[in-house]
């Protein structure tokens, strides 16, 4: 747990960095203006720049409101902390949701910094509505996996299974990113899923396939590595499916330089060795 | 339990209450015989309601009996209970209790489908008692398009459809206005006196036999008591503290609340535009051959042909000197008895009008009454309550 | 539109004059806060009739995934209500009228879906429920049944968040109940179910209709339970709060379609209620 922030110009609640994003998370998720009220920042006297990374010079300061997909909320939470570690005078506020939830929020005007939505797609529409300053950057990419409950009790070997009546497949929806890519990728191997669900979103799949009340289904491989219960059993039909995740910094950013820093952490060596332990591969 | 002894006949009710709730107590032992109608009659609170609950199997005994018609309904030592839709009990609940979702027609009926009846049958039983009680056009009504005595009448119908053994009826007056009551009461009685008097019951009554059946009536208005009863039981605090004929009552009362409501003077008599003749109960001659006819003045006007007027005995004013003001009754009569009852003195009246009054020990003093004293009275013509009389 | 929501005098008007006197008016610290809560639930509506894509709004509601929504939700809705009545009015009798130690325990029991989030309890009954669930998977060996995945789970699902609606409800007019009306009709000679069916249930009518349409309007918004205990298929499991929270993915304006829908059908509803059986007095 990080030290209690001391008060300064922009709010005046004093937090823990835990709490604060926790807090942030779910009043973005509920109604994103309150998120503001969650805000605490800090000042570092002591000279910040102590990392190799490709920071700028200018001592950083502030909170950084950062929004991610979904299925980049466990890695970006270890990140975050990385990157306060290397700022102690910047204090990260991840909120994760779906792509598209996130989208909507940014363009009715959510105070964000950082946008990194699981579909570059997404990033089109806030570019023309919003702005984004620069050129948004891949920081990760995502492979889909056939995925099967620990211990694999209904004998799935291959993608072909999921065409099998007897077994309880599950998909992503195919109006989420997770979900259109998989049946891309299926459709390509000319293969016809039967699902018996199609999940509105990529955690609420891997709940119910850890839970052993699916037989198999498609998620990410990040997933596939980080969640309990669950084993990859990889793409066996050509080349897996990928999405790639870029981070953008909104053009109205109000922490513009912490932003980019963020964003070039990202970009770094380390955080690419925490992006590939959890499952991601480098961009 | 001496019940084996069987002292009424077999059709009556017998009842030997011994219950618990939280700190009250009832120990209640009393007997209704077939065609009699008994009155309960004791102060709020006293339990009145109790022994209908108890009576009804609303409310299982903790010790005692009741039995009915024979055949044992509770008895816990005996391990017998009948449950209150095994038993053959009418009753006339306090404010009605009609089902406020069906009909006049089909609230009467309720009972005789509830015991198998087919419903088209049970509807022109239940049509044949709404006409008994006058109210034969108006069965499609629901409960609350009806007036309180319209709904009493209904309730009395619902429990007597039935053809119960025992007829129980909770306050039945309780919740009316003077005018409903005083209307009801008649049809009360007629209802509860057709096997005693057949001549005003209504024919369904005659035909079911509702007059020979044990009647139970509880009240807390001695005049429901006096008039309707044949026997009163004096229940406080969840004992009976006497139980007699009315007029057995009014001449011995036991305590101080039986004296207070057993003092109430009923008198006979003719209405016509608020001035009632006081009919003469006496059969013996009077020495100076035909007695005077006394005439009470009552502010109550609207009463025509025989009525009851009953006076409180507190409403009885003594005067040594005939008083000057605005009573419309007063008279010259002489004290025949005086009687000290704790906080007031009773003093038995004696011609040309034999009533009760009640006044205060010192006022008593003050009057220097003794028996043979001669004394004015004053009644307000406000404090005369009229009810028609339908012992007759 | 205020006065509407804070005028509570219905019982005298015909006493009262034409004009109204002082006291029927709030005072400003309520009016302005009623004018507030009023704001608040007309909003999010506005929003929503504000993006409405009026002129398409036919097409998107007659696409297949649309009907398909549609008629899943009103039956399994239906049934949940039937369901809700079917569990919640005895328990509700049970829990008015019987005494026995640990009742309020079950009645918390009973009531926790109200106060649960939705996906818990969605959660709950898998784990309870679901092939691999405590009593689920005992079934699922046993018989091949299986809940999850099928209309049946989407019933119980919805059932299970709206039951407490109709327990509470029924138990309130249980209690308020004159009991008399019930020893009345054992007087006359009616049994124990006949007394429930033919007295009880028909007095406390306005509050069991009340009952059944609140509990069947929370089974037609249902989500959170139906997805994470039934999944999500169209034609098969997805109803149309889960139809719209998908299209707001892809298709917004197909997810507005359905959410006007929705709106129309529960307001069109509540509003029939206060008339019908709210009492008005």
């Amino acid at each position: 747990m990080g030290g209690v922030c001391a008060a300064t110009h922009d709010t005046d609640v004093a937090q823990r960095a835990t709490w604060t994003r926790r807090c942030a998370a779910l009043a973005l998720l509920v109604m994103t203006p309150l998120a503001a009220g969650c805000a605490a920042s800090e000042g570092d006297v002591d000279g910040s720049n102590r990392s190799g990374a490709s920071v700028s010079g200018a001592t950083l300061e502030g909170s950084l409101h950062v929004l991610v997909a979904a299925s980049l909320l466990p890695v970006a939470e270890v990140l975050a902390g990385d990157f306060e570690l290397l700022h102690p005078g910047v204090d990260v506020q991840i909120a994760g949701a779906g792509s598209s939830a996130l989208r909507e929020q940014v363009l009715a005007g959510a105070p964000a910094d950082v946008f990194i939505p699981a579909d570059p797609s997404h990033l089109q529409t806030v570019r023309h509505e919003v702005g984004i300053s620069g050129e948004p950057v891949v920081v990760a990419r995502n492979s889909l996996v056939l995925a099967v409950p620990a211990g694999n009790d209904a004998g799935v070997a291959a993608l072909a299974d999921l065409t099998r009546p007897e077994l309880l497949i599950g998909l992503c929806a195919a109006e989420v990113p997770c979900g259109a890519h998989a049946r891309a990728g299926l459709s390509r191997a000319g293969i016809e899923p039967v699902p018996d669900t199609d999940e509105p979103n990529v955690r609420a799949l891997v709940t119910k396939l850890a839970a052993g009340e699916l037989d198999a289904a498609v998620v990410y491989a990040s997933d596939a590595r980080t969640a309990a219960g669950i084993e990859s059993l990889g793409w066996d039909a050509g080349s897996a499916p990928e999405t790639t995740y870029e981070a953008a910094v909104l053009t109205r950013a109000p922490n513009t330089q912490a932003a980019e820093a963020f964003v070039d952490f990202l970009h770094s060596a380390a955080a690419r060795d925490t992006f590939v332990a959890h499952g991601f591969g480098a961009p | 339990m001496n019940t084996d002894a069987m002292s009424t006949t077999a059709s009556g009710l017998e009842a030997d209450i011994r219950l618990r709730r939280g700190e009250f107590e009832l120990d209640v032992s009393l007997s209704v015989e077939a065609g009699e109608t008994a009155a309960l009659l004791g102060p709020n609170g006293a339990g009145k309601s109790t022994i209908v609950a108890a009576v009804a199997g609303l409310l299982p005994l903790n010790g005692g009996s009741v039995r009915l018609a024979g055949s044992v309904l509770d008895d816990p030592a005996a391990g017998v209970f009948v449950p209150p839709e095994g038993r053959r009990i009418g009753v006339v609940f306090q404010d009605q209790v009609l089902f406020r979702h069906l009909n006049a027609l089909d609230n009467v009926a309720f009972g005789l489908t509830s015991r198998g009846m087919r419903r088209a049958l049970a509807r022109e039983r239940a049509q044949d008692w709404l006409d008994a009680m006058d109210l034969g056009d108006l069965g499609h009504r629901r409960p609350r398009a009806l007036s309180g005595g319209q709904r009493q009448r209904v309730a009395l119908a619902r429990a007597l459809a039935c053809e119960p053994d025992l007829l129980v009826a909770d306050e039945p007056l309780g919740s009316l206005d003077v005018t409903a009551r005083n209307r009801l009461r008649r049809n009360l009685a007629a209802h509860l006196s057709s096997g005693r008097n057949g001549g005003s019951a209504s024919p369904a009554a005659r035909r079911h036999g509702a007059g020979g059946v044990p009647r139970l009536l509880i009240t807390h208005d001695p005049t429901d008591a006096f008039v309707l009863a044949d026997h009163v039981h004096i229940l406080e605090n969840g004992r009976l503290t006497q139980s007699g004929t009315p007029d057995e009552l009014r001449r011995a009362p036991a305590t101080a609340y039986a004296a207070d409501l057993s003092g109430i003077n009923l008198v006979r008599g003719t209405a016509r535009d608020g001035e009632i003749t006081v009919a003469d109960d006496d059969p013996t001659p009077s020495p100076t051959g035909r007695r005077p006819a006394v005439v009470l003045h009552a502010a109550d006007t609207s009463m025509f042909g025989a009525v009851l007027a009953t006076i409180h005995p507190r409403a009885i004013a003594l005067h040594r000197e005939r008083p000057s003001g605005s009573p419309r009754n007063v008279w010259r009569t002489t004290a025949e008895a005086v009687e000290p009852l704790g906080d007031i003195t009773r003093v038995l009246l004696g011609s040309p009008l034999p009533l009760t009054a009640d006044i205060t020990p010192g006022a008593a003093h003050e009057l220097l009454i003794r028996p043979g004293t001669t004394l004015w009275v004053s009644v307000k013509a406000t404090e005369v309550d009229l009810a028609p009389d339908s012992r007759d | 539109m205020t006065s509407t929501t804070t005028s509570t005098s219905a019982p005298e008007p015909a006493r009262r004059p034409a004009r109204r006197s002082a006291r029927d008016l709030p005072p400003w610290p309520v009016a302005l806060l009623a004018c507030i809560g009023v704001v608040l639930f007309a909003l999010p509506l506005v929003g929503l009739v504000a993006r409405a894509p009026w002129t398409g709004l036919w097409t998107h509601l007659s696409s297949r995934f649309v009907v398909d929504a549609a008629v899943l939700s009103v039956v399994s809705s239906i049934a949940a209500a039937a369901v809700a009545a079917l569990v919640g009015v005895p328990l509700a009798w049970v829990l008015a009228r019987v005494s026995f130690p640990g009742r309020s325990a079950i009645r918390a029991l009973v009531t926790l879906p109200m106060v649960l989030p939705p996906v818990v309890g969605g959660a709950a009954l898998l784990f309870a429920l679901g092939r691999r669930g405590v009593v689920g998977g005992p079934l699922h060996d046993a018989t091949g049944l299986l809940l999850p995945y099928s209309i049946w789970g989407v019933i119980l699902a919805n059932a299970f968040v709206a039951t407490p609606l109709v327990i509470l409800t029924v138990e309130g007019a249980l209690r308020n109940l004159d009991r008399r009306y019930e020893h009345a009709a054992a007087t006359l000679g009616a049994s124990r179910l006949r007394v429930l069916w033919r007295v009880t249930l028909p007095m406390i009518g306005p509050a069991l209709g009340v009952a059944v349409v609140v509990a069947w309007a929370r089974a037609l918004g249902e989500f959170g339970a139906t997805v994470t205990f039934a999944g999500s298929l169209g034609g098969r499991t997805q109803t149309l709060p889960l139809a719209v929270f998908v299209a707001l993915e892809s298709n917004r304006d197909a997810a507005v379609a359905i959410s006007l829908v929705l709106v129309a059908l529960s307001l069109g509803l509540l509003i029939s209620l206060r008339d019908r059986w709210w009492p008005s007095r």
